[in-house]
């Protein structure tokens, strides 16, 4: 009802011819969609196509084959609606500004433009739809804006169901003298099967960051002042919609005067689950330590590391929230300092983080808060008794900002991370993991990342 | 049996043979003293604390051939394996327990003999110590004096003159007697957490680095 409303100021009541307007000319210039909401809404309009059996219904048997198959374009700019086909309500807005074109042949390509993006799910979902309709319906009547308007208020109804739409193209049929072809294929089993792009289709990445951490008032020896990372995540598995990929992590640690390997991260992660604009990555890591036994001696952050996580992330237009849930699993350090050697037990630290924000266009803009939940950090002398620490459960509460801004494949990002609230003097040293948090109470960092 | 008769029948005799040449001073006493040995171990965890150095992480508090003492520098030690020795130290009026550091200028000796003291420590403290905190994690990390918590009332200023057994003592050495430390934290069940040196007075003294006269810990034992 409410997409009737939205479409009501101009209706379908004058009847339409439009011819096959599109000329290509604003082909040039537009880009190929591979993540948007206009993609998620193509596979939300398939479902309810398949869910109302459209494949069996008179004439509209080629309709969700269209509607997959169908390369999408997003034009750079919007354009006013002067073209012929222009005119209809599915195709533009009160302003005159054109939604999506397309032209009324079978497998034709269709062109979005911006203004699209401020529709909706139910609306994209509507104009999908609506543009199918123009390829897949008979000749004689693909073209006519009123029909195809009528039929995609029919698919389109919160009451539609089979039959309704059944009738509904009997009766466009009867009137238009349009004789049912007898062999037209109208189960869904007898159409081509191609695959339609996928939603990840350049998920792999290489990335440089830099960080400075902040200075904590309860450190311990030399910690490292600044961190270089160096990261590559390459889906080579999977498909478009699920890659699976491993990923390596280099570090370079500043401490004090000299520079020292920091942690080698290997791991795998997956992009699992993609639907109703929700993406949800999985992942895990190893972090081993590349410090030699002299080396690992100055800082007691020299354990090895296994971290799995979960990623919960949607987007709409301009908003952008993340879930975050991680395991670190508790591993042992040791440090020498003067000739006295401790040994630091790190316990298993849940880590939850949200994060969200505001995007518009390439740029993001946002902030976070992670929670680190420790059950346990002890220090012990080794050789002796004379130190024997255990601290029991902590918390580590931080926020920060972050931005980034990408244009095609290149992003590049930034943020900050201060701590918040945590159990007594606790900061990031008590977790242990530089690949992570890092040390310290906080850090900033920035860098870029390169999308392939 | 039999060889055991023998030998208890020789040791009687060298023991008896013994007590006849020393009474006709032909020996010196302290060479039959073989049953008691005397016993020297240097501390071996040195940390200075300094109001200066307020960074856990300075490098230069330990591992030092020497440290300067004074109202906001202190000395903090410990003898991780003198627990090992407990039942071998004799203490009474005679057998003491003795602590030593040596000074780096003689002409400080006047001085230190009213201006050092060397105190039990009270708190558990690690190398990562400073002169606000014992150790680096948590509240309890703090001293609750700044420069260390130490039980004053067991605190023990150097000796006037050597012990009788310190054979090579200098006017650079000084002498503290800790037995009451060591019976109270070492055999007692007080914990130990080692000791404190404290000064008034500015002043150097050798440290853990320096071979022979490192801050260390003697006594005698049978």
């Amino acid at each position: 009802m409410l997409l009737a409303l939205m479409f009501s100021p101009v209706g379908w009541a004058a009847t339409t011819i439009v011819g096959n307007g599109d000329v290509g000319n604003d082909l040039e210039g537009a880009t190929a969609l591979t993540d948007s909401d206009i993609l998620e809404a193509r596979d939300e309009s398939v479902n309810r196509l398949k869910a109302l059996n459209v494949s069996g219904v008179l004439g509209l048997g080629k309709l969700i084959q269209e509607i997959k198959t169908s390369e999408l374009y997003m034009a750079k700019k919007d354009v006013l609606a002067e073209l012929p086909s222009d005119q209809g309500s599915f195709h533009s807005n009160m302003g005159g500004k054109v939604f999506a074109r397309t032209e009324a042949e079978p497998l034709a390509s269709t062109r979005f433009f911006p203004i699209a993006e401020d529709l909706d799910e139910n609306q994209l979902v509507a104009l999908h739809i609506h543009e199918g309709l123009h390829r897949a319906l008979d000749p004689k009547i693909r073209e006519d804006e009123s029909v195809v308007a009528q039929i995609t208020l029919a698919l389109t109804s919160p009451n539609s169901n089979f039959d309704h739409v059944q009738r509904k193209m009997e009766k466009i049929y009867k009137d238009h003298s349009i004789r049912p072809p007898a062999e037209v294929p109208v189960m869904a089993d007898t159409s081509i099967k191609i695959e339609a792009p996928g939603r990840y289709q350049e998920p792999s990445q290489i990335s440089y960051e830099f960080r400075e951490f902040l200075k904590s008032d309860t450190t311990f020896l030399q910690p490292p002042q600044r961190m270089h990372l160096l990261q590559s995540k390459m889906y080579a598995f999977g498909n478009d919609n699920h890659p699976l990929g491993l990923s390596m992590e280099l570090s370079a640690l500043q401490m004090g005067d000299e520079f020292l390997f920091g942690p080698l991260g290997i791991g795998a992660q997956m992009k699992a689950w993609s639907s109703r604009k929700f993406d949800v990555d999985i992942w895990s890591k190893i972090s081993l330590q590349m410090l030699s036994n002299e080396e690992l001696k100055k800082s007691p952050l020299g354990r090895d590391l296994l971290q799995i996580g979960v990623l919960f992330s949607r987007s709409s237009n301009h908003m952008y929230f993340e879930n975050r849930w991680g395991l670190l699993i508790g591993s042992d350090a040791q440090q020498e300092l003067g000739g006295v050697v401790y040994q630091y037990e790190y316990g298993t630290v849940l880590n939850a983080g949200i994060a969200g924000g505001f995007q518009i266009g390439g740029l993001k803009l946002g902030a976070f808060a992670d929670l680190y939940l420790g059950d346990k950090f002890n220090v012990t002398s080794v050789d002796n008794s004379t130190f024997n620490e255990s601290f029991g459960r902590y918390r580590i509460v931080s926020a920060g900002p972050q931005v980034s801004f990408r244009m095609k494949n290149f992003e590049a990002f930034g943020k900050a991370q201060f701590l918040l609230s945590q159990t007594e003097d606790a900061d990031f040293n008590y977790v242990g993991d530089l690949l992570g948090p890092g040390v310290a109470s906080g850090h900033w960092s920035a860098g870029f990342s390169f999308y392939f | 049996m039999k060889v055991f008769k023998s030998k208890t029948l020789t040791t009687s005799f060298l023991s008896l043979f013994g007590l006849v040449l020393s009474s006709c001073g032909v020996f010196p006493e302290s060479m039959f003293d073989e049953a008691e040995t005397k016993v020297e171990f240097s501390f071996d965890v040195v940390k200075e604390i300094s109001e200066k150095n307020s960074e856990l992480n300075h490098n230069d508090s330990f591992d030092q051939p020497s440290y300067f003492l004074g109202p906001k520098s202190r000395l903090i030690f410990s003898l991780s394996h003198l627990s090992d020795h407990v039942d071998k130290i004799r203490t009474d009026g005679e057998h003491r327990v003795w602590a030593q550091v040596t000074l780096l200028n003689e002409a400080d000796r006047p001085t230190a003999l009213t201006a050092m003291r060397l105190c039990p420590i009270s708190r558990k403290w690690m190398m990562l110590s400073n002169w606000s905190r014992a150790h680096p994690f948590g509240k309890k990390g703090k001293w609750k004096n700044q420069g260390g918590d130490y039980i004053e009332e067991l605190c023990q200023n150097p000796l006037l003159v050597a012990p009788k057994s310190k054979t090579d003592s200098t006017d650079k050495m000084l002498y503290f007697d800790v037995t009451p430390w060591f019976q109270n934290f070492v055999q007692g069940r007080r914990e130990n957490y080692g000791l404190i040196l404290i000064s008034t007075e500015e002043m150097g003294i050798s440290g853990d680095l320096s071979s022979v006269s490192s801050p260390r810990i003697f006594w005698h034992q049978n």
